[in-house]
């Protein structure tokens, strides 16, 4: 049995239905690291967000998502409350807006302690600041009684790292984690990413618009297209191999060490013209 | 500019506090004993503004007047926003007809003229400071509400509060936790502005003396005795009047002030 399997899954929003995933189909084994790529609108937090269970209320699902063998669709929001934070957790795109800016980060990280474990405070405390100087914030003890907008944009993504991973869930699910930060932090991000998912045996579902990105975290990945799965396999295959001209359009542009000086640049245009443009 | 408004404001208002505060130990003269010798004394010393038709030192009254105005806006506007707040927080958290029912239940009290419900508690249970608490109070619960309600959703589709629900956060807990700290801004504003409204209410309400009745002095009260001697001491009328002026102009500074200084969008604007 797989940690998550997801067969056929379709979300559709609204009165008119309009599909946002269509007939998605992965698994994912204990401590495995899956790559979703996609532009804007695929379907990649969608995908994410049905198997956390935290689509909105007009969303329809159909298809079956399993974490550990227990069905995630239809599941009553008081018993998927008792799985999220624990068995599974989220990363956010947006380190700006994730956090409570009237409460401070240490409490934030408690908090998801305190619920699923019911640590005292007094011990909780130590944990949570263990845990902010295991994702590698330098000054743990100080960053824990700060409020929000007194930390840098990686400092807090930092934090929301360790709010997902402070109960050891076995699924990480991390949407564009890096994105809204800027080049060097981002390395730092993934590369402590990697160690803690590595020291805490988790698996890994890593959303991303970036190949290299991917590529650097994950060791399988899913092409994601207008709500489709249009290509599966592992980072090599993908990059020596790839069948759909659409993933060799995200290949090509991918690798700009390729480029020859003076030329165009790549796009994946050049390659895939897409069905409505 | 936007500093300056919430300075003056706080001056006003704290300037009205302190008033009533040493109302309470002291005043230059007693406020309700009649000096039959002494009526429409000029401004002078020592009665710094002059005596009433009574006899009665004007600066005395207006000080007991701040007490009985700042009593009336911290009940009033504590029972609104009490009453308000978690109303318009369930209405925008649960959605439906949940909301629907509370929110029309709101408008309902909204139309309703505030004067009209402040005649009927003072013909059932005689006019006094308390049913003018409690007129201006229930009247000022819708806007606590409909602020609330507003606030609520906003809240509830922020990514904080999603990822709240990703950490297995329940509804109810992020409602206490979440939502509640990020509206207190907004219910401050309310309560400020509610606050001059509430004062300006109470003003017309013991003008009309459907509020505290007399001796007791209070800025409204004041304003009526006043009008009977418009002709022959036209003075009279302004220091209540101006009592009134200023502080509901302080409160409503010190609203907007707040409402800049605590929006981060004007905030990096100005």
């Amino acid at each position: 049995m797989s940690l998550l399997e997801v067969s056929d899954l379709t979300v559709s929003f609204g009165r008119r239905r309009v599909e946002a995933v269509r007939g998605v189909s992965f698994r994912l084994e204990a401590g495995q690291r899956l790559g979703v790529i996609g532009e804007s609108g695929s379907g990649k937090t969608v995908t994410a967000l049905a198997v956390m269970g935290l689509l909105p209320e007009n969303a329809h699902v159909s298809g079956s998502v399993r974490l550990a063998g227990t069905e995630i669709v239809g599941r009553s929001e008081s018993a998927l409350a008792g799985l999220r934070g624990d068995v599974m957790s989220m990363v956010f795109q947006e380190p700006m807006t994730a956090l409570d800016p009237t409460m401070r980060v240490g409490r934030q990280v408690a908090e998801v302690l305190r619920l699923h474990q019911g640590a005292e405070s007094g011990r909780a405390r130590d944990r949570v600041v263990a845990m902010l100087g295991e994702v590698g914030l330098a000054d743990p003890e100080r960053v824990a009684d700060a409020f929000p907008h007194q930390l840098s944009g990686g400092q807090r993504q930092r934090v929301i790292l360790a709010m997902a991973l402070i109960n050891s869930p076995d699924l990480v699910i991390c949407d564009e984690p890096t994105t809204a930060l800027d080049v060097t932090v981002q390395a730092l991000v993934l590369e402590k990413l990697d160690e803690v998912l590595t020291a805490a045996g988790a698996a890994c579902l890593f959303i991303s618009h970036d190949l290299a990105v991917v590529s650097q975290v994950c060791d399988q990945v899913m092409v994601m297209l207008d709500g489709e799965v249009v290509e599966a396999g592992t980072v090599k295959e993908l990059f020596t191999a790839a069948t759909h001209p659409y993933t060799r359009g995200l290949v090509a542009t991918s690798r700009l060490d390729l480029a020859e000086p003076g030329e165009r640049l790549p796009t994946v245009e050049d390659y895939y013209a897409g069905e409505q443009r | 500019m936007k500093r300056a408004q919430l300075v003056i404001g706080l001056v006003l208002v704290g300037l009205v506090v302190v008033t009533a505060v040493v109302s309470i130990f002291w005043t230059p003269f007693d406020p309700v004993r009649v000096v039959p010798g002494q009526r429409l004394l000029g401004p002078g010393w020592p009665h710094l503004l002059g005596t009433d038709g009574f006899g009665i030192d004007i600066v005395s009254r207006l000080m007991v007047g701040a007490r009985t105005v700042l009593f009336v806006g911290i009940i009033s506007v504590g029972l609104a926003a009490v009453v308000g707040v978690p109303l318009g927080m369930l209405a925008g958290q649960a959605g439906g007809w949940v909301d629907e029912v509370v929110m029309r239940v709101a408008d309902i009290v909204y139309a309703f003229p505030a004067l009209l419900l402040a005649i009927l508690l003072a013909a059932v249970f005689g006019g006094s400071t308390l049913t003018a608490m409690a007129a201006i109070g229930i009247a000022s619960i819708p806007a606590f509400a409909r602020v609330a309600r507003a606030g609520s959703l906003q809240v509830i589709a922020s990514d904080f509060v999603l990822a709240a629900r990703a950490s297995g956060t329940s509804r109810w807990a992020i409602a206490g936790r979440h939502v509640l700290p990020n509206l207190a801004p907004l219910v401050g504003v309310q309560a400020s502005v509610g606050f001059a409204l509430a004062i300006l209410a109470e003003a017309a309400l013991s003008y009309l003396g459907l509020a505290t009745p007399r001796p007791n002095p209070t800025w409204g009260n004041m304003l009526r005795d006043a009008q009977e001697l418009m002709w022959v001491a036209p003075l009279q009328a302004l220091w209540p009047g101006l009592a009134i002026a200023l502080a509901v102009l302080g409160f409503n500074l010190l609203g907007d002030g707040l409402r800049d200084y605590l929006d981060p969008r004007l905030r990096e604007v100005s």
